[in-house]
């Protein structure tokens, strides 16, 4: 059997509004396998990014767990956590804001391995110039300093500095959706070589439903905190169950296509007022009466392939 | 069919302190009435500096040169207050972000009969009238009580609806809408897109859309334009464009776009855009970049190469 990576256990994350809770994270469970690639879609405001913060342990949850290579990362001793934090990485969607911009290209990329006390000086900058290479960042910027290179290139800088401590999985948060296309495509496929070289996991999260599956093994639909769907990219793309999944395929824009009718009206409800029931029941063209008082649980219903939607 | 709108060798220059930023360097394409015209481009291409410059909200270091030729007139060679009488009343414009171009402080109605009553186009209650009719038209729910509403009220894509609702009001002959769906969801997008056409196809209003989304453009549009570096690069029916793509950098956005469901490795164009402080008057904007380029494109204008009478190519592959 293959080895698991990251172990999700209904984990949840309510933050505090007012009075209210806004249910951010509400109950997600899922398993990642070594070398394996996980893409995460959904709109704003269904709880993606939320749910990364937790799988990186960088904000605690309500409830739940996460297990990073059989390890609590919320029960770990302070110790124990720093030697996972190696194991995890995050690269974000802003690659300007998240370099320091005091620091050159070189030192932005150092830092994780200065943090871990890993080589000296000298030869921390044969490993730097290695992995500017791996990721394509030509050496002459060793020394230049964020705001010198183009989006793309900081993107790549970005995702040089989360490889320093060969991680065994990395987060990527929207990694391209504030590139332009061109240069999305190399980022895309620089994810993809890394993959086929090196024995790295990966979750992607994006609201791109066509660049999720460009580079993921299977892909988790998710809608107002939870998962609605989970399954292989390709069974998830060619028999989409949810309904919702199958708005999302459908009102993706295809070159040369057609707009094609939707048949939801209206958008993801507010995380601090969730719809009773199923919370895609208020959009949803086949709404039964039960959809409206529980919620359904994610089931397996083919191997492999998880919904929840009271329809199976 | 004639032109609602001409642009003829269109050059929008900023003079700035660093130096001139030519946004738009000469660009040409006409629209006819009715019909959808898509400008597609990376960032810094230009596309919306060019649209920014006919309805001429640019700051004052902006100099704007060539031919805006809308119903026959140039409107260049208008003064701001006959331009006054243009926006809003025959070229409306929509953005990007509903937010930041809706008024927070005042109540949807209000902003959407606004552009009727500046014009002096309607009496307060006609006005009144009509902005409930257009609210309802464009999707909105209960738009009575959505009237006195304010903009934090409604959610992303329902602000665009007021944003449409507004630019429509007063039946503009040309709406603009600059990248009208990118900061909305998928399904909210597509939601958006079908109200565009739905109105176009009723009212007969010509659109310019603006986006960096090849497939949003070959959806939406009857004719695509593709800039670069400030340039035309290929302009063409939507058609023609699907089947016979010729110029490198329309094939290379094409390889870079993934597809869904469609198994294709993307191909992406290397380098990065062009810093438009560098870019020099002479060769082809996208020489650095190209896989076919040959000696003459740095140092030689790209000829235009008329694959047809509606397919447009600047590139010397095609000589």
């Amino acid at each position: 059997m293959a080895q698991n990576i990251l172990q999700v256990e209904n984990v949840k994350k309510y933050f505090k509004v007012g009075k209210k809770d806004l249910k951010a994270v509400d109950g997600v469970s899922f398993t990642l396998e070594k070398h394996k690639s996980l893409g995460i879609v959904g709109e704003s405001g269904s709880g993606k990014s939320t749910l990364a913060r937790l799988i990186l342990g960088l904000i605690p949850p309500t409830e739940g767990d996460v297990y990073l290579l059989g390890k609590s990362i919320f029960k770990a001793s302070k110790n124990e956590v720093k030697q996972l934090r190696r194991e995890i990485q995050m690269v974000f969607q802003n690659p300007y804001l998240s370099l320091f911009p005091h620091m050159t290209i070189g030192s932005n990329i150092e830092e994780p391995l200065r943090l871990h006390n890993i080589g000296t000086k000298k030869t921390r900058k044969s490993v730097i110039l290695n992995l500017m290479e791996q990721v394509g960042v030509p050496p002459q910027y060793y020394n230049s300093f964020p705001h010198e290179l183009s989006g793309g290139q900081q993107q790549r800088v970005a995702i040089a500095r989360a490889l320093a401590l060969k991680p065994q999985l990395i987060v990527f948060d929207e990694p391209v959706s504030s590139l332009d296309v061109s240069i999305q495509a190399q980022i895309l496929n620089l994810l993809l070589e890394l993959k086929r070289k090196t024995d790295l996991s990966y979750i992607l999260i994006a609201h791109d439903l066509a660049v999720v599956e460009y580079v993921s093994d299977l892909i988790a639909v998710m809608y107002l905190g939870v998962f609605v769907e989970f399954a292989s990219t390709e069974e998830l793309l060619n028999e989409p169950l949810h309904p919702y999944t199958q708005t999302l395929l459908k009102s993706v824009p295809v070159i040369g296509g057609e707009i094609r009718d939707i048949t939801i009206s209206g958008e993801i409800p507010s995380p601090i007022n969730p719809p009773s029931g199923c919370p895609f029941h208020p959009r949803c063209p086949y709404k039964k009466e039960i959809c409206e008082m529980e919620k359904p649980i994610l089931k397996e219903l083919k191997q492999q392939h998880y919904v929840a939607c009271h329809l199976y | 069919m004639e032109y609602l709108l001409e642009v003829k060798d269109l050059k929008t220059h900023f003079y700035t302190k660093k130096g001139v930023i030519k946004s738009v360097n000469g660009i040409s394409y006409g629209l006819k009435r009715g019909q959808t015209l898509s400008i597609v481009g990376e960032s810094g291409s230009g596309k919306s500096v060019s649209v920014l410059s006919i309805m001429r909200l640019l700051p004052t270091y902006a100099k704007v040169d060539g031919e805006i030729i809308f119903e026959g007139n140039n409107l260049l060679n208008y003064d701001d207050r006959k331009m006054k009488k243009i926006r809003g009343n025959h070229i409306s414009m929509i953005f990007q972000d509903p937010m930041s171009s809706l008024n927070p402080t005042v109540k949807i109605g209000q902003q959407i009969m606004e552009p009727l009553l500046w014009h002096h186009k309607a009496s307060k209650r006609e006005a009144r009238q009509k902005a409930i009719q257009m609210l309802t038209e464009v999707g909105i729910p209960s738009a009575k009580e959505r009237f006195d509403q304010y903009p934090f009220e409604f959610s992303g894509g329902m602000r665009q609806r007021v944003m449409i609702a507004m630019a429509l009001i007063s039946e503009p002959e040309l709406l603009i809408a600059d990248e009208p769906t990118t900061s909305l969801d998928v399904t909210v997008q597509a939601q958006i897109l079908q109200l565009i056409r739905k109105i176009q196809e009723r009212r007969g209003t010509s659109v310019i859309l603006i986006t960096h989304n090849l497939a949003v453009a070959t959806m939406v549009s009857d004719y695509i334009v593709v800039m670069y570096g400030g340039r035309i690069v290929e302009k063409a029916t939507t058609k023609e464009f699907l089947k016979n793509p010729l110029h490198p950098y329309t094939l290379g956005l094409l390889n870079s776009t993934p597809i869904l469901k469609s198994r294709k490795s993307l191909n992406p164009i290397p380098g990065q855009p062009p810093d438009l402080r560098k870019l020099k008057d002479v060769g082809c904007p996208f020489a650095k970049r190209c896989s076919k380029k040959m000696p003459r494109c740095e140092v030689e204008n790209p000829p235009e190469i008329k694959v047809s009478n509606t397919h447009n190519v600047y590139c010397w592959l095609y000589v």
